[in-house]
């Protein structure tokens, strides 16, 4: 069981300072949401752990190769974070912003996927020459 | 870290809030901008850590290197 009320607590307690700071200081409120955000993603980092641990040892029991599940959970974290900044421009109303930074994160997942692809396409060549 | 966080933010834009509105009342909008600054930039600051606790921690548990 993670820490589930935490995280609701803090998730409705920085909406309602987030609504009482926007009308006086509307730079403050964007401040509140980061700070959730990034506490709540601290907290479900630290109970996503033990899930990791379990899938790479499944991954292991399996005969492949143990760099795929690496590749898996880069992309997963480079997407986490890009996430994280996404919505953060977005909250801040700079969508374009958003926009650029999600294409950010969109190459950083292909570059780490590149040569995944290539061994597929190695594959198809041996299977087709 | 946790709702500490929050809340110590929180109490830094209601404390800015405040004192620009004295500020402004009492005729001095340039003081007003300046603190308005140095809020931005202390809060900015504690965010920076936290952000980089969280890249840390992001990095560590999906192994990003």
């Amino acid at each position: 069981m993670m820490n589930l009320w935490p995280v609701i607590g803090i998730g409705i307690t920085a909406a309602v300072l987030g609504v009482l700071l926007r009308q006086y200081r509307p730079e403050y409120a964007v401040f509140v949401s980061l700070a959730a955000g990034v506490v709540i993603l601290f907290l479900v980092c630290t109970s996503i752990i033990p899930v990791v641990e379990h899938i790479q040892a499944i991954l292991d029991m399996s005969s492949m190769p143990g760099e795929y599940a690496g590749v898996l959970f880069k992309a997963l974290g480079i997407c986490l974070l890009t996430q994280v900044a996404c919505d953060t421009c977005k909250d801040a109303g700079e969508s374009a912003i958003a926009a650029k930074v999600e294409l950010a994160g969109k190459v950083a997942v292909l570059v780490i996927s590149l040569p995944l692809f290539q061994q597929v396409l190695a594959v198809v060549h041996s299977l087709l020459v | 870290m946790g709702v500490d966080l929050i809340f110590r933010i929180a109490a830094i834009g209601i404390i800015v809030a405040v004192l620009n509105q004295v500020l402004v009342r009492s005729g001095r909008e340039d003081q007003a901008m300046m603190t308005t600054l140095a809020g931005v930039i202390v809060v900015l600051m504690i965010m920076i850590t936290e952000i980089n606790n969280l890249f840390e921690t992001v990095k560590n548990v999906f192994g990003l290197y």
